[in-house]
């Protein structure tokens, strides 16, 4: 099957920070969720694959088409939603979405207003008019109109308020979840995506630290609480440990090894906790810092 | 296409219209409230005045709207196209507003010599601006560097026209006949060496860019 999109030793270098080298590949209708802390190379990446910025190394591949500046037709596949929405500020949304057409020839008029409709978005504003958040709505009809085949999402509800952020993002996912195109959703926020995504990548300095998929993120993490009348050994898969006594609680990223070893040092009141995706990301996320 | 390069011609227009006014309407005014002829005022308008068209024609398109243009499914060569043709009403703001100066200003005497040199650096001038803009547009990375380098380019230029006119405001031969003699002398060697420098820095860039992105093969 033809990736929706590969990226093969990615280097971006800036002064004071290095994106890469950045394996990373996507399948066609799969969300994967790109999991960082600000400045940890997520929109770097978006940029790289978009042409905005130019890899130092690497290259990158939209279903099976090198993202090169004078061959345009791989621009054609994606959909991109970025931190900034930019428009023409004194033209409607109508007008504006009536400019982007041109260039698509996929571009249903339908479909935006159906979309438009949707996201409850008042068209016939001036762009300058929008609120924050009808601003991404356009974004967002501007990225789907076309029905591209991989959706790339920057942060997309960045600067949104919660209750305008969690709206957006309901009727986003309502939209999406036919589970016809590769997604690609990048956030610092993980509750944001955590709903969508078949996959988490974590990345961390400009480095990916992880990537697996979300249920077997859920199936593997367990918090496990345990009686010990001995000092803990350094267990295989503890990714975090709290001490009161003879009292432990620990995160475990596989909790079946974390228990199999327990039970040889005779622990007691062993008890395991199954963990919200979020509370599994920010481990993750801790345990990169730590490293 | 043409929608927008409508849209951005009338902008463009729009914007000149009040350049040109504010370079037209301004010089005279502080000549007469100054009593004086033309020194050090002329070039201190005309520098606000040509600071708002430099921030206007790169920065504008070096941003927001840049990426918006980066992002259609167009080929770099059709991008570097629509950018000239943005680019022109501009260019040719920059030449009018010089031909107002002139012929408001400029002793009848040396009306013919600076005319011919108005024309060969309006020119240059020109060419080289829409060569660096179109080069600032499609540099590859947006970042900090590119930034400081495009900045530090006009802040040497408008150093360079206020140390020139600082220096010769007083000059009897350049001042003899008019202030405004040496304030075009200075200008226009200052808008060569900017251009200069930058169409060099651009012919390099734009080869580079060009190897790196495939242009030539």
């Amino acid at each position: 099957m033809t990736p929706a999109f590969e990226i093969k030793g990615l280097i971006k270098r800036y002064s004071e920070f290095q994106l890469g080298p950045l394996d990373l590949t996507l399948q066609p209708g799969i969300v994967l969720g790109y999991i960082g802390p600000n400045g940890s190379g997520k929109t770097t990446t978006m940029h790289c694959m978009t042409g905005l910025v130019k890899a130092d190394a690497g290259d990158v591949h939209i279903f099976s088409r090198p993202n090169n500046p004078n061959k345009p037709q791989w621009k054609l596949d994606i959909g991109y939603v970025g931190d900034a929405h930019v428009f023409f500020e004194r033209w409607s949304g109508e007008k504006n979405l009536r400019f982007l057409s041109q260039f698509y020839p996929n571009w249903s008029h339908e479909r935006a207003a159906i979309l438009a409709k949707r996201f409850d978005l008042p068209l016939h504003k001036q762009a300058k008019d929008l609120s924050t958040g009808n601003r991404v709505k356009l974004s967002l009809v501007a990225a789907l109109a076309h029905s591209p085949k991989l959706l790339l999402l920057d942060e997309p509800t960045a600067g949104l308020d919660p209750v305008v952020r969690t709206e957006v993002l309901d009727t986003l996912f309502e939209i999406l979840e036919d589970g016809e195109r590769a997604i690609f959703y990048s956030t610092h926020i993980l509750s944001d995506i955590s709903r969508l995504a078949d996959e988490l990548a974590f990345l961390h300095d400009g480095q990916l630290t992880l990537r697996a998929g979300k249920d077997n993120l859920l199936d593997t993490w367990r918090t496990i609480t345990f009686k010990l009348n001995q000092p803990l050994p350094n267990l295989a898969a503890m990714v975090d440990h709290r001490q009161e006594g003879n009292d432990h609680q620990i995160v475990s990223s596989n909790f079946q090894g974390t228990l199999e070893h327990l039970k040889q040092l005779s622990a007691e009141h062993v008890r395991e906790g199954r963990m919200s995706i979020d509370e599994i990301a920010v481990h993750i996320l801790k345990t990169a810092k730590k490293e | 296409m043409w929608s927008l390069l409508k849209k951005e011609w009338t902008y463009n227009s729009f914007t000149l219209v009040i350049l040109l006014l504010v370079s037209s309407v301004t010089l005279p005014l502080i000549t007469s409230l100054t009593e004086e002829q033309f020194t050090f005022d002329a070039p201190l308008t005309h520098l606000l005045v040509m600071v708002m068209l430099f921030f206007m024609m790169h920065n504008r398109f070096l941003e927001k709207r840049s990426r918006l243009i980066r992002l259609l499914p167009l080929s770099a060569r059709r991008q570097a196209v629509a950018r000239l043709l943005f680019q022109a009403p501009l260019c040719l703001g920059v030449l009018a507003i010089y031909a107002v100066d002139l012929c408001i200003y400029l002793p009848p005497e040396k009306a013919e010599w600076a005319i011919y040199r108005w024309l060969t650096l309006g020119s240059l001038a020109i060419a080289a601006n829409a060569v660096l803009a179109i080069t600032f547009d499609l540099w590859p990375d947006q970042g900090r560097e590119h930034h400081r380098g495009k900045a530090l380019l006009t802040v040497a230029f408008w150093l360079f026209l206020l140390a020139a006119a600082l220096l010769y405001r007083e000059d009897e031969f350049l001042n003899g006949h008019s202030g405004i003699v040496s304030y075009f002398y200075f200008t226009s060697i200052g808008v060569l060496l900017q251009y200069g420098i930058a169409l060099i820095l651009s012919l390099v860039s734009i080869d580079s860019y060009c190897k790196r992105t495939g242009y030539y093969s």
